[in-house]
Formats: C-alpha cells, structure tokens, sequence
C-alpha cells in the first residue's frame, strides 16, 4: 500500500515538468519571429487548415487564454500535423520508436554491462597504473564527439576494410523476416551501437569503478573475505550487486544525453529513428514535429528518472518508502 | 588512399563477376535523399516523389536530357500535335494503345482531367497550365487544349513541367476524389508508365516492377527500387559494394575525386549539361547594389576560372554569357559581363563613393546560397574574392526552404541562382521582366519588357533570335545577376549498363528526367 | 584557467597536469591565432585536397584553405562558446541558487523543485527548437545551453549555502545587522564558489560538445570557423581526404577530454575521500611452502612471532602493528586492549588476512594449528591459493566490530548465513545449512522468523548476535571478536559479553577479544595483551595484569577502568596524544607520556622485559620494584 502511495506520488510529479515543458515550448513560439499560425501549421500552402489551426488555438484570442488552450491541445496527446508528412505528429513520433528503442536499448544495455564490467575489473585494484589508465580513457570516451566517432568508424570499417555497414537499418535485398532478418539488422546495428556507446560506457566505467571501490572498502566486504570467499567472487557476487544501485541511478540521468546521442548517432549512420526524423523536421521547418519532439523526449526523460527511482527502490531493501 | 582503390577494385570485379552470370531479374536501385511523403506527385512538391511518379504514370508530352541537344518537348502519350498559326489551340494526337496498369485504355478524358482538377485545385503545374482557357476532347485519341493568349514556348513548358508534377491520372479512379492529395491511390498509385506499382510501406523502399503491357516495349530493366539514402558517403559505399548500379548527380562524389574515377574501366563518369546556370542575383532594390558602378565592380571581382578551380576541380564551364551553351540557337557571344580585373572593380568601387575605409572595408554585404553543394561552394569562394576588393561579404545559411520564402520575398543582398534558359527562351520573362516570377532582384527594363513580351507571341524564330540576342545585351549591361558557370551534373555509373537518362543513349526516350525507361541492364542492350 | 589556482593539496596527477597544459595551449592558440604566422583561415589560396605535408601540417580542404589554420582559429570559437555559456549558466544558477538555500523555507521549496524540473530538460533538442524557431546564430546555442544547464550549478549553490549559512561567520554578521545582499554576496557565495568552478569546467566540456554537435548537423554559425562544421563539411570528402574530419574531430577530443579531466580532478582534490581510496599498497610477494602439512595436535592454535603491519599512506607509512608475539593455547583466551589507534583492531584483520587494501606485512610468522600462513611477513601459498584460505571460518572467525555495517545491507540475514554455510560445505543441500542456522539461532536466543530480515530490520543486539551466530557457523577453533559490543548499549553489552564467555566455555572455543573495555577483558579472558603504539607493551595472565601491572601505560590503563560506584572515567585522563609509529623511532614510544620516563627512556628502546615466565612488559624498569608504586 505504501508502495502504491510512493509510485503514485512519484507520477504525480511528472505533471510539474510536463507543464514547464509545455510553456516553455509555448513562450518559445511566441518569442520567435514570424507568423504563429505558420509555427504551429508549418509551412502549408493551405490557407484552410492555417485559418483551422488559429481557431483550435485560439491565437486571436487574449495570451493567456492561448496559453491555456494549448495546454490542453497538448496535454490531450495532439502535436499537431506534420506539415511534411500531413500525419498527425504524435503517429509519426510513435512509427520511429521502435528503431530508436533498438539501437538506444542496445547501446544501453551493453554499455552498463561493458562498462560495470570493466570498472568492476579496475576496482579490484585501485590505485594501480591500470586504474589510472583505464580511468582516464574513460573521461577520455564521453569526451568524444560521437558523430565524430561514428564517421571515424565509418572510416575504418566500411571504407578502408569493408565489413561493416554503416547504413540504415537492413538491406535492401536482405531477407524480411526469420533469424535471417534478425542477423541482418543486427549486423546494421554494429557500428551505430558502437559509436553510440561512447557516450555512455566511459561513465558507467568510472561508476562501477567508484562504486566498487567503495563497497570493497564496506566492512561487510571484510567480513565476507574473512568468511573466506574468494576475491572474484566477492567483486562478482557482493561488491557488484551493490555496486549497481548507483548504475542505476546514472542510468536514468543519462537518458537525455543518450538520446542526444541518438539524434547524432542516427544523422550519421542513416538510421530511421526518431532522431533521424527529428534531423529531417529541421532541414524541412517542419516546426511541429520538431516541437512535439522536444516535447515527447523530455517527457521520456523525465519518465526514466522516475522509473529509475523506483527500480533502486525495488533494488536496495533500505529505501523506505 | 591506394588501399580503398585496391579493396574498391576487388569489389567491382566480384561484382562484375556476379553480373556476367545472372539471368535473374534486372534490379535498378535508385538512391534518393529522403523518402516520399507520398506516391502522389501532381499535388505538391515532394521532390522525392518525382522519381517514382515518372516511372508509374505517363505524361502528355515529355522532355528529358536531350534538351541540352536541342529536343525540347517530344511525345509520351501524345503521338503528335499541332499548333494553330497563332499558336493560340494546340491539338494533340494520343497513342491508342496505351493502357493504365489496372487494364483500363488511356483516353483524351484521362487528360483532361487530370489537367482540370490540377487547375481547379491550384496544384504546382498551374504555372504553366494557367495559360489554359479550355480544354477539348473531340474523340477518346484527340485532345484540344486553347490558350487565353498566343504562347510559344507552351508545349515546352509543359513537357518541363510534366518532370515533377502533371502526370496523368486515371479519371476512373479518381473521379469521387477532391483532388489528389485523398483516397486509395495516393500510396497504391496506377498509372500507364513502363513501371508498375509493387508496394511501399513507410521507411522501407518504394518497389516497381516492369510493366509488360506498356504501349511501347517493355523495359530492360525488371525492377525499379526507390531507396532513401540521405548520405553520400553512404550511398558511395552501397555503390562501391554493388548494391547500387549508379550514383545520380544528387550523390556526385566531390569533383576532385572524378579524375582518378575517370581512369577506372569499372565505371564511367557521366557530366550532364544543362539549359541552367550557375550565377548570382544581385537586390536591385538594396543600397549599394542599386548602383550600376556596384554591381559592375562585383562582377569585375569574381575570377570564374579560380571559383572553378576551387569549388569543381576545373570541371565545369565556367561562363561570361547571360545564357547557356545548350541554348545553341540563342545564346549571344558577343554579349559578355565585365571581366575579372580586381584594380578596375576597386577603381570603380572609389568612383561609386565607397571608398575602403578602416579595416579595409569597403560596405557590408550578406550572400545567401540555397542548400546545394555546388551553390554553397561557389558562393563560399565569391564571398572571399569580394573580400578581395574591400567588399565585406559574408555568408548567410539556411535551409532549403527558408532561403526559397526569403528569397521570395526579395529578403536578401547576393543570392546563388540557377537562372534557366530554356526549353524555350521565353524563360527570360520569368527572370527579367518586370514581375516575373523568378525576377528576384526586383529588376525593371522597359524595352526588355516589351520585346520579351513581343517574343513570347510570334513563331518566327530569325526574329526572336535578334530579340533574344538583344535581351542579353542588356542585361549583361545592367548586371541584375552575375551567370558564372553552365551548371553540369556528374552521374556515376557501372560500366555494362547503359541508357541512363543523363547520358546520350539516354536522351529522348528517358521520358523526363526522372525516367529509366531506357535503361539498358549489362548484357541486354 | 592558468589564474586558476589548484586547491591546497591537489595531486599534481599527469593526468591533471596534461589537461591543465592542453587547455592553456588551447587558450594561448585561441588568443595568439593572429600573430602565428599561419595562412588566413579563410584564404583560398594553396592546391586543394593535400594530404598532411611539411607545409601544411594537417594538409588542405577542398577550397585549399590550411586546415591547421582553420583548426586554430575553431578553437577560438569553441572557447568563445565554453565560456559564454559555462559563465552565463553558472551566474544564473549561483544567484539563483544563493536565494534559494539562503532564504530557504518555502522560497526553498518552490526554488528547488524548478531546479529539479529544469535539470531534467534535454538540452540537446532544446537547442534544436530554439534553432529551428529563432535561426542558426552562436547567440542561440549559448542561450539554450545556459538555459539547460543553470540548475546543475544553482543545486551545488544551495547546498554549499545551506551549510554555510550556519557557520559562525554569517550568523554573527547577521547578529550584526548586515543586510541578506550584503552577507550572500559577502560572506556566502565567495565561500562556496569552488566546486562550481569545477563543475564549470565540466559544464565548458559540455557546451562545445553541443555546439559541435549542432555545427555538424549544419544548424551552427555558417560564417566562424568552427570544429563541428569542419566535420560536418569533411563528412562529404571522407573517402579522398579523410584528415579534413579527423583532425578537427582530434582537436574536439582533445579540449573536451582535458576540461573533463580537469573538472574530475579538481573535483577528487576537493573530495579527499574519491582520494583515498586510489591508494593500494604492494607487500612483499606470497612464498609458496608446498602443500598444507599435516596438522599439529600439540601445537598452539594460534602462534603469533614478531607480527609487522603498516599502512602506507601517501604522507609515509603507519606501523600499526609493529613486532608482536604471542601464543594462544587451544581454548585459550586472550584479550587485547588499548587505546583506540594502538592497533588492536589492525592486529585481529591481521591475522585473518584481511587488512585495508592500503596495509601490507612487512615481518612476521603466524601459524595457526602449527600451520603457517604467514612467514617471515610473506603471505604462505599452498598451491594456487593462499593458506590462509583454508583457516578461514573453518578454523578462526571474527566477529566485527559494527555489526551494522559488517552485514551486507542488501541480502538478508538468512541469504547471508547460508552462503557462508555452503561456501565452506558445498556438498551439503540447503536443509542442512537451514537446520545449523537455526540451531545457532536457538543457542544465541533469535527467534527463527526473524532470519528473513534484512539488517536494517533488526536492532542492534539482534545484529551483533546474528554475527555471533555467523562466526560459529563452522564451530571455529577461534574466535576473534574486535569490540564486539562497542556500538550497542550497556545493558545490552553486558548480555552480548556473558553471551561470548558462555558460549567460550560451552564449545571450549579459543577466543581473542580485543577491546578497550578493560572491565569487559577482565571478566572473559585467561590472559590479557596490552597494546600501545603497535606493541604489545605487556602481556600477562588477567590477574597479574590487574594485580600487578608493571608497565607504567597499563597503570595508566587501569586507573581508566570504571568502578563499581563511580562513573567511567575516560581514557583521556592520561595526558598527551596517543603515539603514531612513523619513520625512525628512538626510544620508548610511551616515553613523551609517562611521568617516570628518564633519558634511557628517550635514547634506547626497551625490549620486553621477563617479570615472571608468563609475565612480559616492554618497560626498562619493569623489574625495578622501586619505580611501581604500591
């Protein structure tokens, strides 16, 4: 029951952040020079739907009632039309989820393995010249430019020794379902996921690394070396497990940063995701999707520090709630 | 650098291998920038939609790259036409034979209707099809379409039209709708071309197949595939693995890199001229540029040859003329813009009153290229040779779009054009009359008002020649724009197939500029 | 940044010192770029597409325009954009959040709740909409970057604020009638200025990173010359001139990884204890006697001979355990007591094996059961794994001193004992281990529910008895018990105490409890080691040592113990700071704190001196009658 209280509460503060979202996206329209119709419309020849969109808006209507008019509009899950696509935005946000999902959830996902592992492995011997090195060439990997990265990569394995493609999503004449499909994206994901993981794994190398340093130093640790467990089992079994929670927590913050790199990510290596379709909104004006874009990822971030809260809630017994 | 030769060479080989062997269909990849927003081309501009909508759909009359030949206008539906002595009713002849993909004959109404609902609705090609007072179909194979006024230069117009939007439409399929934007065929499309639709879901490619009861033979090529490729590194690399037959002008490779390509056997390197050019358009109606003195000293500052040099390795053809060297019949040689001479365009630039002042600055000026390579690089080397003589000049970026609504409203100092001369020279209108569509720089001569407009309605061609060699004469006196180069495309295709529509086999017979009709696959021409 | 002073104590780390050299190269180039001598960045003057030649050291672009050049003139640029930004996001957060903690209360309340909305804005494609709604300008990306990024400078204000705030200094200015404005802009911000300094350089990191990023979306400033449109532009030249994207990429890296460096180190000299933990001390190599030899049923179950351990710390090394003997007999019982600092507890780790990563042994032999597992201060191997690993918990366990901290907080107590249990007896199913665990909690008194508690869920009696329980799982020879009782209340202490000794008796267990609690000693052991400066400084059956003490520390010891009647007397009667056992050490180490000491004292180091057979103190005059006073 507390449970359900604390989660329920949690939502209830992500209402506050969507509303700044909102207004802010709001005020921003109207700061920018030109025709508010043609923001929200885009760039239609159709003076029909322009004259539509001042109605459902209100925008000859006092500022506040506009303000709250669009609040409403948005809040109501209607991002307006792409005025390129002449799809409604929210649809063609949610046809890009799923690639985007693939290649951040893979990247992701490898990065917290990869790097927990490796800063699990350099933890085990603080201190050290492997330590030192290894640390730094991790500040060293969320310093790189990942789209700069992802050309550099580019480069290398689809240039200079053709194994890698370093395009879209699948082949043209690959096959469309089966392990065949399967092994085909998954060989499209190689060098994006890649390049992708820069922009993470470097941080979860340091916060393993700090974190397990600092459990390993926990007298629990002592006692469980006294008991006589070896050492790569305490790393793997205790010193791991607790080091985790800050994983976690990261993991949520990090989001915001991911997806950025998603959006660079997906320009370089073409791959049709909503960053992808956030690049072509912008070279188009194509203001409403690029609109409804800012909003529906702070949404998601804000969304994924929420669950993260809950999951080092589920995960660490002393939390009370 | 040798290394990639080496690995591309080996690529191409096992490539060139394969192909020898393959009697399985004929696959034509076509990369394009982005995806379609929809398979409907006649109700907006979607230039990725152009590529499929000319294989799917025929059109009334046709153009292609043959233009740069001299073919302005030929026949894709219509087997013939005439035109009255004052050149006011046209009537076309169309082939009996030619049927829509879903069985049904292609008929004089299917125009008709078509080019009504593009009228009623305002769609794009009502730029030239405002000239229509009516249209006629006086049987299934004939159609009449009269002018409000005498037009020359109609038919090309249309055919030059017809590359992006003004394909035909079945009227039996289209008639309960509003317009072409709504209904089942919008991504389902049946037209009479020589390719037929397969299927398209959105981020996938747009698939055709041959359509073997086209009204002529049927193609070589089995299937047509529309695949969005937004980089060019990219579609390089697809190109270099095999998976595409050619790279199109929108993917050329950086000029530079052309010659080393010229010297492989494996692939044959196209350059396409075109009836556009390359130039700047000066403001008239923005200080300093309202001074002649001005705009004679700017284009005394621009060295053709070094802008060539830089931004096209020396590739294109640089021109002093305010015309292009397609326009064979037309184009005055004796009417130049001033010469390169950085001393005389400072000394000019004194006269005007615009004397260097400190820091060596002259006037500020803004120069705004729309987004293409060849636009941006040559503007970047214009902006530094006006740096060259005191004029502060810098660079202004936008996108496509915004650059096109700025431009429109004249909401610029220097801009990147592509003037257009043909495929008839009544062009000049759009450019330089006053009013003229394209006519930017807010430019006004009386007497190029008058005989443009003179040229426009009569048919004999020694006397539009002479007006046209006028018009030039004074413009390159005024210097409203600057032309710098014949534009030129750069296509890249593997060797063994043939009959692209930028190249002279295909001329003529690509049906617009966007057809592969002709394409010949290796081992089938 | 070469005006910023490192804090006191900062390592000088390479790491540190590289980045410290990157940046201020970046800064002199970025200002300097006019006079060095390079071609015009702009100018399109040599043969296009060169690669890297002695002319142009990164070779030219596609317009013959000196990459170098243009890459210099980029760092300009990227500091520009550093700077502005990391200033402007930092200004905003540090008044803002200067309000917010100072005020606190509800201004707090609603302050820092906008903070937390703010922070969670992706900055990213904020700037995207800004870009896309205003047009491309610099102005733009340092605005949506400071917009983004205030909320990160104006939290670390608050809380540097809120601890201020209550500091002597600001209290009494405020006493004093200064106005809010005056003591925040005075007295508060000034103080908590540093750590934002090292998240600004982080935040500069940052700035360039996004404006690249936009740059090479082709959505930056078209007319400066900046690293992320030279990527953007070499992108289409990446296959015949490759240098026109790696070189500005390079320079990307480079400057971002040092500020990121840089940020990271300021912030580990400012946070001593991110320091600490990078310190791992390298001993002397394990000694391989081949395999265990048969055990000794005569021999002392522990066999301890001139035990040396010490820390090393960066300042030099700590001697915590410094030349101790002793013996314990099987079912023995020894207790160790001694000023906190004196090394009892570094000497209990130290015979488990299991010190701080930072100590090492340095001399020494242990045996236990006539087994070595120490020698000559080398760790003994038997085969692949060290010997000691064969006497843990199966023949010596410990008891820890916080039983809070010395479970793991995350498993519970029921995982935790029966990984211990099937970590020694993995042939064993989980019934068996289940029954032993609630045997052990029958003989302790927990009831059997209470195992599926997490620690956190169990006072602290509970706690240490879990323990108890934990360290009899395998029915050890020894036990070990470091101040088992320290944490818990008195009560509670006297139960837990009576618990061991029972117990000690029942199962005829060795025990070694070290403690400061002389009284606790006094009551469980057969014999009592005192422990001063690393020594034992005397060693003698518990009634000799409470009877007769002859060395002058356990006298003072003594008079420390607390009486029946009156109040414990804390140990800090005995005047002077404990000794620390660093470097060379001359004479007694008790000698600067014992009222008797003479120049023999101070010159020469006494050996432990025979008072009787059983009865040793490292005191010169421990056999002069004299000197001890009745």
């Amino acid at each position: 029951m507390r449970l359900r209280r604390y989660v329920l509460l949690r939502i209830l503060q992500l209402v506050p952040v969507t509303l700044v979202v909102i207004v802010l996206n709001f005020l921003l329209i109207h700061l920018a020079p030109g025709d508010i119709s043609i923001i929200l419309a885009g760039e239609t020849p159709d003076p029909a739907y322009l004259q539509h969109v001042r109605e459902m808006y209100g925008l000859d209507r006092p500022f506040l009632e506009q303000l709250w008019r669009y609040l409403v509009q948005v809040g109501s899950g209607d991002l307006g039309m792409s005025f390129r696509s002449r799809q409604p935005v929210f649809d063609e946000i949610i046809d890009r989820i799923p690639a985007t999902l693939l290649l951040v959830g893979t990247a992701m996902g490898l990065s917290v393995v990869v790097g927990t592992w490796i800063g699990a492995r350099i933890a085990r011997r603080p201190g050290s010249a492997v330590d030192s090195l290894v640390s730094a060439g991790a500040v060293m990997l969320f310093s790189v430019p990942v789209f700069w990265f992802g050309l550099m990569l580019i480069l290398l394995f689809s240039v200079q020794v053709p194994i890698l493609p370093a395009m879209g999503m699948s082949s043209l004449d690959g096959p469309r379902e089966g392990i065949g499909r399967v092994l085909d994206v998954a060989h499209h994901l190689v060098l994006p996921v890649l390049s992708l993981m820069t922009v993470s794994v470097g941080q979860y190398i340091r916060i393993a690394r700090t974190s397990v340093a600092e459990v390993m130093g926990e007298s629990y640790i002592t006692t469980v070396r006294a008991i006589g467990f070896p050492d790569r089992r305490i790393v793997q079994h205790y010193a791991l497990r607790n080091a985790l929670l800050p994983v976690v927590t990261v993991l949520g913050l990090q989001l915001g940063l991911i997806l950025t790199g998603a959006v660079l990510t997906e320009t370089v290596f073409s791959w049709p995701g909503l960053g992808r379709l956030i690049y072509e909104a912008i070279l188009a004006r194509d203001t409403p999707v690029i609109m409804g874009a800012f909003i529906a990822m702070s949404v998601t971030v804000a969304i994924a520090s929420l669950a993260t809260d809950l999951v080092y809630a589920a995960l660490d017994p002393r939390v009370t709630l | 650098m040798k290394r990639i030769g080496v690995l591309m060479a080996a690529t191409l080989v096992t490539v060139a291998a394969t192909a020898g062997a393959q009697q399985a269909p004929a696959t034509l990849v076509v990369p394009q920038t982005g995806e379609p927003r929809t398979l409907s081309p006649n109700f907006a501009s979607d230039p990725h939609a152009f590529g499929p909508g000319s294989n799917v759909y025929s059109h009334l009359v046709a153009m292609d790259w043959g233009i740069v030949k001299g073919t302005a206008a030929y026949g894709d539906l219509a087997k013939s036409w005439e035109t009255s002595a004052d050149t006011k009713i046209i009537t076309f002849k169309l082939h009996e034979n030619a049927k829509f993909h879903d069985g049904k004959p292609v008929t004089a109404h299917d125009v008709k209707f078509t080019y009504d609902t593009i009228i009623r609705k305002k769609y794009p090609s009502l730029a030239v099809l405002k000239s229509v007072k009516e249209i006629r179909v006086p049987d299934d194979h004939t159609l009449v379409i009269e002018l409000v006024e005498p037009e020359v230069g109609f038919v090309p117009m249309l055919a030059q039209i017809s590359n992006w939007t003004a394909k035909i439409y079945p009227k039996h399929l289209w008639e309960g709708q509003d317009g072409f934007e709504t209904g089942p065929h919008v991504n389902a499309p049946i037209g009479s071309g020589p390719f037929k639709f397969v299927r398209w879901e959105r981020g996938q490619p747009v698939e055709l197949e041959a359509n073997a009861d086209y009204f002529r033979p049927r193609t070589a090529v089995d299937r047509l595939v529309y695949r969005a490729v937004p980089d060019v590194n990219v579609a390089r690399a697809e190109f270099d693995a095999g998976r595409l037959q050619f790279l199109p002008y929108d993917y050329a490779p950086p000029l530079a890199e052309v010659a080393a390509l010229q010297r492989d056997p494996r692939v044959k390197v196209v350059f396409t001229p075109s009836h556009f050019s390359r130039d700047m358009q000066l403001n008239l109606a923005r200080p300093p540029l309202d001074n002649p003195l001005v705009r004679q000293a700017i284009a005394h500052s621009i060295d053709r040859d070094a802008m060539n040099r830089l931004a096209f390795a020396g590739l294109w053809t640089p021109s002093a003329y305010a015309s292009i060297e397609s326009q064979k019949d037309w184009i005055n040689r004796d009417a130049k813009f001033p010469a390169f001479d950085r001393a005389r365009a400072e000394q000019l630039l004194d006269q005007a009153g615009l004397p260097r002042r400190e820091g060596g600055w002259r006037f500020a000026i803004t120069v705004a290229p729309p987004n293409f390579v060849d636009c941006k690089s040559m503007m970047e080397v214009a902006v530094q040779q006006m740096r060259a003589v005191g004029i502060n000049a810098r660079l202004e970026q936008f996108d496509q779009a915004t650059w096109f609504s700025r431009v429109s409203q004249k909401n610029f100092d220097i801009n990147c054009y592509f003037t257009r001369y043909g495929p008839d020279p009544d062009a000049y209108r759009e450019h330089f009359a006053t009013g003229g569509g394209r006519n930017f720089m807010s430019y006004q001569d009386k007497e190029l008002d008058e005989i443009a407009l003179k040229a426009s309605m009569i048919s004999d061609k020694a006397e539009r020649q002479k007006i046209y060699k006028r018009i030039q004469e004074i413009v390159v006196r005024d210097i409203p724009y600057i032309n710098l180069m014949n534009e030129q495309k750069t296509t890249i295709i593997r060797a063994g197939w043939s009959g692209f529509n930028v190249e002279e086999s295909g001329f003529d017979t690509s049906y617009t500029w966007f057809g592969y009709y002709s394409v010949k696959p290796p081992g089938r021409s | 940044m070469a005006l910023l002073r490192l804090p006191d104590g900062a390592p000088r780390t390479p790491a540190i010192v590289i980045s410290l050299l990157v940046v201020a190269l970046a800064v002199v180039v970025a200002v300097a770029a006019p006079w060095l001598g390079l071609p015009d960045p702009d100018a399109m003057e040599a043969i296009p597409y060169q690669p890297p030649n002695a002319r142009h050291w990164f070779g030219t672009d596609n317009f013959g325009r000196d990459v170098l050049s243009r890459i210099v003139w980029g760092t300009r640029l990227a500091l520009i954009v550093a700077v502005v930004s990391s200033l402007a996001s930092s200004i905003l957060g540090i008044v803002l959040g200067s309000i917010s903690g100072y005020f606190g209360g509800w201004v707090d309340g609603v302050m820092s709740r906008t903070f937390d909305v703010f922070l969670l804005i992706p900055t990213f494609f904020l700037v995207l909409l800004i870009v896309a709604l205003f047009g491309q300008g610099l102005q733009y990306t340092m605005i949506a970057i400071a917009l983004t990024t205030w909320p990160r400078s104006a939290r670390i204000m608050r809380s540097q604020v809120l601890s201020l705030k209550s500091r002597v200094y600001v209290q009494s200015s405020r006493a004093a009638g200064a106005s809010h404005p005056w003591v925040l802009t005075r007295h508060v911000v000034p103080n908590g200025l540093a750590p934002i300094v090292t998240d600004g350089t982080i935040l500069m990191g940052f700035a360039i990173l996004t404006e690249a990023g936009l740059s090479f979306l082709g959505l930056g400033d078209q007319n400066a010359v900046s690293w992320g449109r030279m990527i953007f532009e070499g992108q289409r030249q990446l296959r015949i001139a490759p240098w026109l994207s790696i070189f500005p990429g390079l320079a990307l890296l480079l400057l971002v990884a040092a500020l990121n460096l840089l940020g990271d180190g300021l912030n580990q000299a400012m946070n001593p204890q991110l320091r600490r933990q990078s310190i791992r001390a390298r001993g002397k190599p394990p000694v391989d006697l081949g395999p265990p030899k048969a055990e000794d049923a005569g021999a002392p179950i522990l066999d301890v001979r001139g035990l040396k351990m010490e820390y090393r710390l960066p300042k030099g090394a700590i001697r915590a355990v410094d030349g101790v003997d002793f013996t314990l007999p099987r079912g023995g019982s020894l207790g160790v007591v001694g000023e906190s600092g004196c090394g009892k507890s570094s000497l209990g780790a130290a015979l488990l094996q299991v010190m701080a990563p930072n100590a090492v042994y340095t001399a020494g032999d242990v045996s236990v059961a006539g087994r070595p597992i120490l020698k000559d201060g080398q760790v003994v191997r038997a085969g692949s794994r060290d010997a000691v690993m064969d006497i843990r918990w199966t023949r010596v366990s410990i008891i820890f001193q916080s039983a809070m901290n010395a479970l793991n907080p995350v498993l519970t107590v029921r995982q935790q004992l029966m990984e211990a249990y099937r970590l020694h007896r993995p042939a064993e199913d989980e019934a068996a281990a289940v029954a032993r665990i609630e045997a052990l909690f029958d003989l302790i008194g927990i009831p059997h529910r209470r195992m599926t508690a997490y620690p956190h869920e169990l006072s602290g009696g509970m706690r240490q008895r879990v323990m108890i329980a934990l360290s009899l799982l395998h029915e050890p020879d020894l036990v070990i018990a470091d101040e088992p009782t320290t944490a818990l209340d008195v009560l509670i202490q006297d139960q837990i105490l009576g618990e061991i000794d029972a117990l000690r008796r029942r199962l005829g267990l060795g025990l070694i409890l070290i403690s400061h609690d002389m009284g606790a000693v006094a009551e469980t052991c057969d014999r009592v080691a005192v422990m001063y400066a690393g020594e034992i400084v005397e060693i003698a059956p518990t009634s000799v040592i409470f009877g007769d003490p002859r060395h002058p520390y356990t006298r003072a010891l003594m008079g420390a113990l607390p009486t029946v009647t009156g109040p414990k007397r804390p140990l800090e009667t005995l005047a002077g700071e404990p000794f620390t056992p660093t470097g060379d050490i001359v004479g007694c180490r008790f000698a600067p704190r014992c009222a008797m000491a003479t120049d023999r004292c101070r010159a020469e180091a006494p050996a432990p001196v025979a008072v009787a057979a059983d009865h040793l103190a490292r005191c010169h005059y421990a056999r002069d009658d004299a000197r001890i006073p009745a």
